[in-house]
């Protein structure tokens, strides 16, 4: 049943325009495709009471952050990081690939309206997919990392709802993590039930950017089927 | 006649690793009763971290090309063979599967793989997919490279589906045409390069030339092969994918 052609079978003759001097595969041309995308969005609490030592340590961490973006040439160019902080809720820093963020350097004032903040940083990132969609963009699962030292001082119920749909929907990933002086049960309410707060050991932010960094590494070149590996957080308190 | 070239080559992510290629690839002529051949060509690719990954890719390639072989002993009509032919064929891979995993449902992801098929007759042309990677063809000389089925992604890059997902029967999409004269199936290894995401198209820039040096070689398949397999481990392949890929062209010669 397995054999060459037989004769019997050929087509009619046809003439290929394309014939020309041969170059053989060195004239296959690769097309250029942008390369697939994975939002990282940071929603930052830079409320009064993150005031001195936590802030400055927060600026060191998203410094760290960018550093080792930069060290892995397939996450300097698939990661996007957009930065939200509150309060007041403020953008600021919008989707923009690692190769061109710049680390703002963050300032403590004002309350914890949480609630808008991730009302509004959830829109924003929606609003970063319809870009990708309609430019042939295609995606990576997106991170979105919550960082608060306090409760919000706004309504969270419609933020926590829009959290557990857009998880349930595999939208985003959504992590929280809790600083010293966090209320937890608020952050746990918020935080997808199937990944609770964490919380952070003392001011070790630029371990824990560090981590993300790592995680951004291994996700932005995971392929169909493969496992991502996530490193182990090394930021992590030992006390419950 | 069909001339026929095909290769693989494991990705530079699996250097330094004990993982080899997980893509697997083949062909087959087929001569039916009505003494009509028929080029059947399988491609799958081998989920990244499953266990046996490439058992499973080899598994789909071998059942594929019997399965089709079966069919096309009886005749040559592609239309002969239903849509629901083809479904089954793809319900009894897994079955099969499952049986290699010693019947143990939670251990089938182990053979985890995608599929590639293109039944190409003599005027008739049937292609079968699941998961991602892509089957282009063209029906002559002054026609456009078509994307028969477009890779099956998820809402992510990272995911697909697998001959081994619980919805892997209803999952398989086909696509039909006439008689075409070029073909290329690829693994999603190459994606990036054959396909334009954003025209959302074959990139002719990529076939045009492929087919070229299939069809107007002077030297054998063999050589061919060997050839191709250079361009598959160039340093200009790997500065655009880390990932395993393996190639079929095929072109009907005059």
């Amino acid at each position: 049943m397995t054999s060459t052609d037989p004769a019997a079978t050929l087509p009619e003759q046809r003439s290929y325009s394309e014939t020309g001097v041969s170059g053989g595969l060195s004239d296959v041309r690769l097309a250029e495709n942008p390369e697939p995308r994975c939002a990282c969005l940071l929603l930052l609490d830079t409320s009064a009471s993150m005031n001195g030592e936590p802030i400055r340590e927060l600026n060191n961490g998203l410094l760290t952050f960018k550093e080792e973006l930069m060290s892995d040439e397939l996450a300097s160019k698939r990661v996007e990081v957009a930065v939200l902080t509150f309060g007041p809720p403020q953008l600021v820093t919008d989707f923009t690939e690692a190769t061109s963020f710049q680390p703002p350097t963050l300032q403590a004032s004002g309350d914890t309206p949480m609630g808008a903040a991730v009302a509004m940083g959830l829109d924003r990132l929606q609003g970063r997919k319809r870009t990708y969609d309609a430019n042939g963009i295609t995606r990576f699962r997106p991170w979105v990392f919550l960082i608060t030292d306090g409760a919000p001082t706004d309504l969270w119920g419609t933020a926590a709802q829009l959290v557990r749909d857009g998880e349930a929907r595999g939208a985003f990933s959504f992590y929280a993590v809790g600083v010293k002086g966090a209320n937890f049960g608020i952050l746990n309410q918020i935080a997808p039930p199937n990944r609770p707060a964490a919380q952070l050991d003392g001011l070790k932010f630029r371990e824990l950017f560090s981590w993300l960094s790592k995680s951004m590494h291994a996700v932005s070149r995971s392929t169909p089927g493969a496992t991502v590996n996530l490193s182990t957080p090394g930021w992590l308190t030992t006390q419950s | 006649m069909w001339r026929v070239v095909d290769a693989r080559a494991a990705g530079t992510s699996h250097r330094g690793s004990q993982t080899g290629c997980q893509d697997r690839q083949a062909i087959r002529r087929v001569v039916s009763p009505d003494g009509v051949t028929t080029l059947v060509s399988v491609i799958s690719d081998g989920a990244g971290s499953a266990a046996r990954a490439d058992e499973g890719a080899q598994a789909v390639v071998d059942f594929l090309l019997d399965a089709a072989t079966t069919a096309l002993t009886e005749s040559s009509d592609l239309d002969a063979i239903a849509d629901t032919t083809i479904h089954s064929w793809f319900a009894r891979l897994r079955d099969l599967l499952r049986q290699r995993s010693a019947g143990d449902e939670q251990r089938i992801g182990d053979f985890s793989a995608t599929a590639l098929l293109a039944v190409a007759g003599h005027h008739q042309t049937l292609c079968a997919q699941l998961g991602d990677g892509a089957i282009v063809l063209r029906t002559g000389p002054d026609s456009p490279f078509d994307v028969a089925i477009w890779p099956q992604n998820g809402e992510y890059v990272n995911e697909t589906t697998f001959v081994t997902d619980p919805g892997a029967v209803e999952a398989v999409e086909l696509y039909r045409c006439d008689q075409i004269d070029d073909l290329i199936l690829f693994s999603d290894g190459l994606e990036r390069v054959a396909i334009d995401l954003q025209a959302k198209a074959a990139f002719g820039e990529f076939c045009v030339p492929l087919v070229r040096f299939v069809r107007e070689a002077s030297d054998n398949e063999q050589a061919l092969a060997e050839q191709l397999q250079h361009f598959l481990e160039s340093d200009r392949i790997n500065a655009r994918t880390d990932d395993d890929k393996s190639l079929i062209v095929a072109c009907r010669l005059p």
